[in-house]
């Protein structure tokens, strides 16, 4: 195989191509004129929550209480329990969506059948129903037919599935319907299974899709209330410890410290997620 | 080394995919075949039923005697160059490469041996590490193409590999394929819509339309002796001139025809009966013009000019001829000082005949 005249193999054109860097001086004025609309909007959401971590980091609930990090320091000891119900619940929803949403959507985007977006709809129903009704759906199927679901763990999981799986779907459908069925088909005649193929092509190039779909779940399940306070029983999640103390005894430091420690926590997530993700996939999905 | 037999294949059922309709051809060993035609014509289905991306409907495919019709796609052993390259985008030039060889296990020295040697075969040595979005079309085509020789497969199937760069690059890149596999040796079916890259590399050229071949041949018997209006219409301009068989004969032999008062020579590609009307088809180049018309033998049609239009290394000439349209071209634009409305001689050096009403 050395028969081939170098001269065959060699381009006629190839401009690198280079991206480019820095600011276009004109767009420099239209530029900060967006960055100050854009930080006065984020005033909008950004203003309670001063005040919550203001009144987080007081040693009591008076205007006058000096000020003080121990609503802090004793957070874990204190809402342990609950903080832990929240990961577990959180990350068991998590998995059990990604177990049964993977394949939901392999299936809905790349095979054929009869009623399909049908299907699609049906399964994407959970969304548009109200929590509050949907918490009271729940209470009476547990009370009246899962009797064993009833004030367990698994049953507070499970209800989380029911609610946030169309919040997985919907993102690794899109992102599924968006990758060539070319790139399943070049691993199948490269001589790969079907699992291989999937397991080495489809899954990796839906990365994007499982990102979206677990953050939505994520930021949905760790900070659920209303669902959480029909079905929860004994095992009371951070959440629901947060609004059971605002209700019983006002509003605490160490409750709003709990509070910042639930929002900072999620933005922490999102975060670090989303970074990981923009290093490892930017751009390359892209031909 | 393959000898592949495509054996009365027909797809109609998949409302997704142009039709394949009864489709035999046999591959020879080593040989490259074209599957030309225009879009939609089903050469791209018949190259997916040859790969198993598709399955017939009925009809066989065979690699030598194996029975390749109810084998998967991943057991067939061929090599697939897709039309958009088809890399994966999140691996590396090195991992697209060793997609296949890891698929069959090989090891991770020996795949990586191969994998420095397929590079080396088509000259990217040295961008191993590189994503496919970091490497330009011809780049990216030569790794589709380096990636489908590793796994040494038994056929290799291109399916317009090029169509997707630019022309310059096209013309360069249609050797390096034409030269790759020669080199290996391979059995290959290339699917394409362009004529000169079909002619400029195939062994043998099959013309597809609506499902079915029309003709399979060498690139000259295409073009020069095309068994059906539509491959003469297809690859490159072709003129219809309306003629009478004076002596006819079988498929393949010479014709006399008559065209106004001229008499033509002419081969026959389909069988003629004295008397018969039938279609020549006459390449614009096989045309030589005559200043003057008057003198002429028996052979020369007389031609009133329409038009003239200047190409650069040739003067295309639209001749009104026994009421239809001659195009000549013709190289030496000073020496014929062509104007509309002159009358000029018409010599035909070469022509098909055609039955009226064959495809």
């Amino acid at each position: 195989m050395s028969a081939i005249n170098p001269e065959m193999m060699r381009e006629p054109q190839s401009a690198p191509i280079r991206r480019r860097r820095g600011h276009r001086p004109g767009r420099r004025r239209g530029g900060l004129l967006a960055y100050l609309f854009l930080a006065a909007m984020s005033l909008l959401y950004v203003a309670p929550l001063v005040g919550m971590v203001v009144a987080s980091l007081h040693a009591s609930v008076r205007v006058d209480a000096p000020f003080s990090v121990a609503p802090y320091g004793d957070l874990i000891q204190r809402y342990g329990h609950e903080l832990g119900v929240s990961v577990r619940v959180t990350v068991a929803t998590i998995l059990i969506n990604l177990m049964l949403t993977i394949p939901a959507a392999y299936g809905l985007s790349r095979l054929h059948f009869r009623g399909r977006d049908l299907l699609l709809s049906a399964l994407t129903a959970a969304l548009f129903i109200p929590p509050v009704i949907f918490g009271l759906a729940l209470l009476l199927a547990y009370g009246l037919v899962f009797k064993d679901l009833v004030d367990t763990l698994g049953g507070l999981i499970l209800a989380m599935v029911v609610g946030t799986y169309p919040l997985m779907l919907l993102p690794l459908i899109t992102v599924l319907r968006g990758i060539p069925p070319v790139y399943e088909e070049a691993g199948l005649v490269l001589g790969a299974s079907r699992i291989r193929v999937f397991l080495r092509v489809t899954l990796p190039l839906m990365a994007p899709g499982i990102v979206a779909g677990v953050l939505l779940t994520f930021i949905i399940v760790w900070n659920e209330f209303l669902v959480t306070l029909f079905v929860a029983g004994t095992n009371i999640t951070a959440p629901l410890l947060l609004y059971n103390r605002i209700a019983f005894s006002g509003i605490q430091p160490s409750t709003a410290a709990l509070a910042v420690f639930l929002q900072t926590t999620s933005f922490v997530a999102i975060a670090v997620f989303t970074l990981a993700v923009n290093r490892r996939y930017a751009g390359r999905a892209a031909r | 080394m393959t000898r592949v037999r495509i054996d009365r294949l027909s797809l109609a059922y998949d409302r997704d995919v142009p039709t394949v309709d009864d489709v035999s051809l046999t591959i020879e060993d080593g040989e490259m075949a074209c599957l030309l035609g225009p879009s939609g014509c089903g050469k791209t289905t018949l190259l997916r039923l040859v790969g198993g991306l598709l399955r017939p409907e009925s009809g066989d495919v065979w690699f030598d005697d194996a029975r390749m019709t109810d084998v998967a796609a991943s057991r067939r052993n061929v090599g697939f160059v897709f039309q958009d390259h088809a890399l994966f985008p999140h691996l590396r030039v090195r991992e697209n490469v060793s997609f296949g060889l890891e698929a069959r296990g090989w090891s991770k020295d020996r795949s990586r041996e191969r994998v420095e040697e397929m590079l080396d075969l088509v000259e990217l040595h040295g961008k191993e590490r590189r994503f496919p979005n970091q490497l330009s079309g011809g780049e990216r085509q030569r790794v589709a193409i380096a990636r489908a020789l590793a796994t040494d497969p038994a056929v290799l199937l291109f399916d317009e590999p090029l169509s997707a760069l630019d022309r310059k690059l096209r013309d360069v890149l249609k050797f390096t394929v034409q030269a790759l596999q020669r080199a290996s040796g391979k059995t290959a079916i290339y699917v394409t819509h362009d004529q000169s890259e079909a002619f400029a590399i195939a062994d043998r050229v099959a013309v597809m339309h609506e499902g079915r071949i029309l003709q399979v041949g060498s690139p000259t018997d295409v073009y020069l002796r095309p068994e059906a209006h539509f491959v003469a219409d297809f690859v490159g301009i072709s003129n219809r001139l309306p003629a009478t068989v004076l002596d006819g004969g079988e498929a393949g032999g010479a014709v006399r025809v008559r065209v106004g008062q001229a008499v033509l020579s002419a081969y026959g590609a389909a069988h003629t009966v004295p008397g018969e009307a039938v279609m020549l088809h006459v390449r614009p180049e096989r045309v030589t013009l005559v200043p003057n018309a008057a003198d002429g033998p028996g052979d020369l049609l007389t031609g009133v000019v329409e038009r003239t239009i200047f190409e650069g290394p040739t003067l295309q000439v639209w001749l009104a001829v026994e009421g239809a349209r001659l195009i000549a071209e013709v190289p030496g634009v000073e020496e014929l000082d062509l104007r509309p409305g002159m009358t000029v001689g018409a010599r035909i050096n070469h022509t098909t005949v055609l039955a009226a009403d064959a495809p």
